[in-house]
């Protein structure tokens, strides 16, 4: 099976200056907004080396949403990379990458939570803040709950998965101002916590702020 | 230095995930190959709770009640069973795939691993297992997946079933919907991922009268779905019957392989009797 993806950098032609919307997402926060069929929205990792848990939700119908799984099966690899069709439950292509300067994006390793966060680095770490808060706090305001949480997209976390089988969370390439963008392929609710880990590499040990700008399809 | 985490510095941070990093694939290095295990290969009559033949296409779902094991059999080396969970108690808590392989280190899960759920708590172990090549990252079919693989009307497949509609109406029986379905594991699955990261399928690696026992570590709602993996090498929708079956378990002993090979696993299960105290 072949898939679109490329590792090659894709640059966006889009102009920040030209952004309908244009927010700097605080480290450690979630935060949420619509992106309408044919807006690009970029993120930004305004530092580098800043994980980006991302949930996407379809307008209109939450419980059709991002499927980790099904949007892997079909590119046959294993990473989100540029041309990647991130597809629904429902098998339907909610957005396209669009452009891409960083390599491999992890889909496969989830969000950090306090629960998790106990199992793989002891007890004491229960009282952390973590992506699932984020992303609860932020589904809430949807109506959402914890059902809802699936598996995620992990922008700018580096996550090999060896032909042993091996798998770990190792030091993200992203270099300050490098991006993800994506074209929205129907209208759809976007999720994102601002991950907030120290216990591990995905930023860097060091949190730090990303920036979500939104172009109109009419700037196409 | 107090136990609180908070106040280390970025570099502490990482001199303790590169510790944990390799106790962890230390432990990963020597999991054990050969089969040594106290489940008997052949169940006798009095063990067997239930055993169900489940179709091809079509899906299965019971709870089964902590300490008792659930055997998928695989008499005809069939493509992928696939296979999702819930807490009994409370559906909102369920398999956790990311969790599940980042937690262990590893996207390749065997005897004496465990599968956990969002809550940080250990769902069941793999206390046996014949085959050893299961899909942890791809999961299930879907309808639009077959529909590009095998074409509108696969002749073997008319009603088109798959597996993430087999799952959504396995929760449907609990009272569950969309919502609560979920990233799935495929059993008997060899999928591996290269230097690439393009997913390759191992064939050969699913044997006739392959088995994998689950021992349910609280009460579980499991869906299983007969249905080939997305990523099988056959150009015709193919699938042969599987078997479920429930079975009366012994009682996990002191040195228990599922709960002592990790530090993780430890501490996952400490989560997990946590909730039975009292």
């Amino acid at each position: 099976m072949t898939g679109a993806v490329t590792l090659k950098s894709v640059i966006s032609r889009f102009d920040p200056a030209a952004a309908i919307y244009d927010y700097t997402v605080p480290a450690r926060m979630p935060w949420s907004g619509l992106v309408r069929k044919g807006q690009h929205v970029r993120i930004v990792d305004v530092e580098g080396q800043q994980a980006v848990d991302t949930l996407f939700y379809r307008a209109g119908n939450y419980a059709e949403r991002y499927s980790a799984q099904g949007t892997l099966a079909a590119q046959g690899s294993a990473y989100i990379a540029a041309g990647t069709h991130i597809l629904s439950n429902e098998g339907n292509v909610m957005l396209t990458m669009a452009a891409n300067t960083c390599g491999d994006h992890d889909t496969s390793a989830g969000a950090c939570s306090c629960e998790a966060n106990t199992v793989r680095f002891g007890h004491h770490t229960r009282y952390m803040h973590a992506c699932r808060e984020n992303f609860l706090v932020e589904l809430a305001k949807y109506g959402m709950t914890k059902r809802d949480i699936v598996s995620n997209i992990n922008f700018f976390m580096n996550v090999p998965i060896l032909p042993d089988g091996d798998l770990a969370i190792v030091d993200g390439v992203s270099k300050p101002g490098d991006y993800v963008e994506l074209r929205a392929e129907m209208d759809v609710l976007c999720v994102i916590s601002n991950c907030p880990q120290v216990n591990n590499p995905c930023n860097g040990f060091n949190p730090t702020p990303v920036r979500v700008l939104i172009w109109d399809a009419t700037n196409n | 230095m107090s136990e609180t985490d908070l106040y280390r510095t970025p570099e502490q941070y990482r001199q303790r995930y590169l510790e944990l990093k390799s106790r962890a694939q230390e432990a990963n290095a020597r999991r054990p190959s050969g089969r040594n295990t106290a489940n008997p290969p052949v169940l006798s009559r009095d063990l067997v709770v239930e055993e169900e033949t489940i179709p091809v296409g079509w899906y299965w779902t019971r709870t089964i009640a902590r300490g008792r094991s659930l055997r998928i059999a695989n008499d005809h080396a069939t493509a992928g069973v696939s296979a999702f969970f819930w807490n009994a108690a409370d559906t909102s808590e369920r398999y956790n795939a990311g969790d599940t392989v980042k937690v262990q280190w590893s996207a390749r899960l065997s005897r004496g691993r465990v599968l956990l759920s969002d809550m940080g708590r250990v769902m069941a172990s793999i206390t046996d297992d014949t085959c050893g090549a299961h899909d942890f990252v791809v999961g299930g079919s879907t309808r639009s997946g077959d529909r590009r693989k095998y074409g509108t009307m696969a002749r073997e497949n008319p009603d088109g079933r798959n597996t993430h509609e087999n799952f959504v109406l396995a929760a449907g029986k609990h009272g569950l919907g969309l919502r609560d379905v979920g990233p799935c594991i495929t059993f008997f699955a060899p999928v591996h991922t290269d230097e690439q990261g393009r997913f390759v399928w191992q064939s050969g690696a699913v044997k006739r009268s392959d088995y994998v026992d689950l021992r349910a570590e609280m009460d579980v709602i499991v869906a299983l779905s007969n249905c080939p993996h997305p990523l099988s090498p056959d150009e015709i929708w193919r699938a042969r019957p599987v078997r479920a079956i429930v079975w009366r378990s012994a009682a996990p002993a002191a040195d228990d392989l599922c709960r002592t090979a990790t530090d993780e696993a430890v501490r996952a299960f400490e989560n997990t009797a946590a909730m039975f105290v009292g």
